[in-house]
């Protein structure tokens, strides 16, 4: 499954004088597999954005195309088999949560696909591993969490329905470090299962840098740049000119320019010191036959 | 909240720290008189948050934006709700006036005055919040995580509000944050750990701090230094150390190349 917007436009409160264009003819393909990130300053469309994409609201103009099909053409029931397909994690999950214990809460999607209490409870516990939350932790009472631990219970909730695609909204705003290495490290396993996809919007380029296989930029509406995760760094001059970098970019580009050849893909710490380390020890980046 | 002292100096910028659920937000309910301590006191400019006549003086001292203040909003006009604290302190109208525009210039929201806030984006609801602060002219402003959902570029932008206003005002500043970039233009650095004060100084001296301390303490340690303890880790020996910035790791490496 491929979606594709095309030529998308987006103004909220049309007609009114309070109308304003969230999105300009934005044409864009997701492509099933792939690990987006999509970021912009504030007021860019990117939340707009990834709303058109999971089909929760409809374009002003233009189409969001699901393999080649108009979504505003499916049927009812296409459309409800899309979205059984597709998780979507909004900003601030937490306030969604309605059970009075963290099993029931996560529990809600598996039972309604009318999966039988023994796989339930399997899945349960899967997802609150995958979030990074010990076992034992379904007992718990939803209202005596932190926010960091609602944060993860709220995607434990979509995660436990197994989308092919999740399409999330800032997932780690308002978490302390750790909680942000957990929400990441979940997202990072998650996107590299086959044929999952993930699309997650963030303010924060380390973020993105850190799972996405291509990274799309909004200005204004309209997309601005679309890099995939290895033309990232041969773009640095534009970027550096109108956003803070992460830290990894700068030094990338600081020892490229002094003739060092490091693994353009190498954008987290973690990578970048050992491509750094690699290339003191003199030793040849690995031949990718 | 276990045995706090902590001492915040008129015109001081504090961030506070530490993990989720570590009593960030509990402490600055205490400091803005939302919550009573069970035991201890809490002083601000001389009056104890636990008299009730005072309260009135109290809620006019001390701006509090607590977390998803962005969800708050009484009005369906930015300029309205705006003007709903200094209403409420009885200001006669002109004066309203002058203080929500004022406040609308100050967070650069001029062009919205007549907008829905609720029709803004995140990160514009944040400001036009704050704005609802600063048109109460408070001494002391106590702003519970007001960056999450924005970019860099605006997050520097907001902080350099908020500095300029400190400025202006003599004012005093108490921010809850896990933004690095941030906390580094702080005078002090309070960090919680389950209700008590862990680490209390200057951001040189917490990020000066060793890594699994800053883990412990729910602080991720500078991307710069990560970069660096992980190539002297593959390395076998501390051969790039401490660096604190890009340039010099840059300088570092390209000694050993």
């Amino acid at each position: 499954m491929a979606i594709e917007l095309d030529k998308v436009s987006y103004i909220y409160h049309i007609n009114t004088p309070f109308a304003s264009t969230a999105l300009h003819e934005i044409s864009l393909t997701i492509f099933e597999g792939e690990t987006l990130g999509i970021t912009g300053d504030i007021g860019s469309g990117k939340s707009t954005l990834l709303q058109l994409t999971g089909g929760l609201i409809k374009p002003s103009g233009g189409r969001v195309l699901k393999d080649g099909r108009d979504l505003a053409r499916l049927s009812k029931r296409e459309l409800s088999a899309l979205h059984r397909r597709v998780g979507l994690v909004f900003q601030h999950p937490e306030t969604q949560i309605f059970a009075y214990q963290v099993f029931d809460e996560i529990a809600f999607g598996p039972r309604n696909a009318g999966l039988k209490p023994a796989a339930v409870t399997e899945r349960v516990k899967w997802a609150l591993r995958a979030v990074g939350l010990p076992d034992g932790f379904q007992n718990r009472h939803t209202a005596a969490l932190s926010a960091g631990e609602q944060r993860r219970v709220a995607i434990a909730g979509v995660l436990a329905s197994k989308p092919a695609w999740i399409l999330l909204d800032e997932p780690t705003a308002g978490l302390d470090g750790e909680g942000i290495s957990q929400v990441m490290a979940t997202l990072s396993a998650f996107g590299q299962q086959p044929g999952q996809t993930v699309v997650m919007v963030s303010h924060d380029l380390r973020q993105l840098l850190a799972i996405s296989d291509r990274i799309v930029w909004l200005k204004a509406g309209k997309v601005w740049l679309d890099l995939r995760r290895e033309e990232i760094i041969d773009h640095y001059q534009i970027l550096h000119e109108s956003a803070i970098l992460p830290e990894v970019l700068n030094v990338m580009h600081a020892l490229n320019e002094k003739g060092w050849q490091l693994d353009p893909a190498a954008l987290t710490p973690s990578t970048l010191a050992t491509a750094i380390a690699e290339h003191l020890r003199g030793e040849k980046q690995p031949c990718k036959d | 909240m276990q045995d706090v002292s902590l001492d915040i100096a008129g015109g001081e910028f504090l961030a506070i720290m530490g993990r989720n659920a570590s009593g960030k937000s509990t402490l600055t309910r205490l400091i803005g008189g939302l919550l009573l301590p069970y035991a201890g006191e809490v002083e601000v400019d001389g009056i104890n948050t636990r008299n009730p006549e005072s309260s009135r003086r109290l809620r006019q001292l001390v701006g509090l934006m607590l977390t998803g203040a962005d969800r708050q909003f009484v009005s369906n006009i930015v300029e309205e709700d705006l003007a709903f604290g200094p209403e409420n302190m009885g200001l006669p109208a002109n004066q309203i006036r002058q203080r929500v525009d004022t406040a609308l210039k100050m967070v650069a929201m001029e062009e919205f005055a007549k907008h829905p806030p609720y029709l803004l984006s995140g990160g514009q609801k944040a400001r036009i919040a704050l704005a609802g602060l600063l048109a109460m002219n408070p001494r002391y402003l106590i702003l519970d995580e007001p960056f999450s959902y924005m970019d860099s570029r605006s997050t520097v932008e907001l902080i350099g509000l908020l500095q300029r206003w400190r400025e202006d005002e003599q004012g005093t500043l108490i921010l809850v944050t896990h933004d690095q970039q941030t906390v580094r233009q702080a005078d002090h650095i309070a960090v919680l750990q389950e209700g008590r004060i862990c680490f209390n100084g200057t951001p040189e001296e917490l990020l000066g701090q060793e890594q699994d301390k800053l883990r412990q303490w729910g602080i991720e340690p500078p991307e710069i230094s990560l970069l660096a303890e992980e190539i002297d880790q593959h390395l076998n020996w501390p051969a790039v150390g401490h660096v604190s910035d890009s340039g010099q790791l840059v300088e570092r490496l390209w000694q050993l190349n």
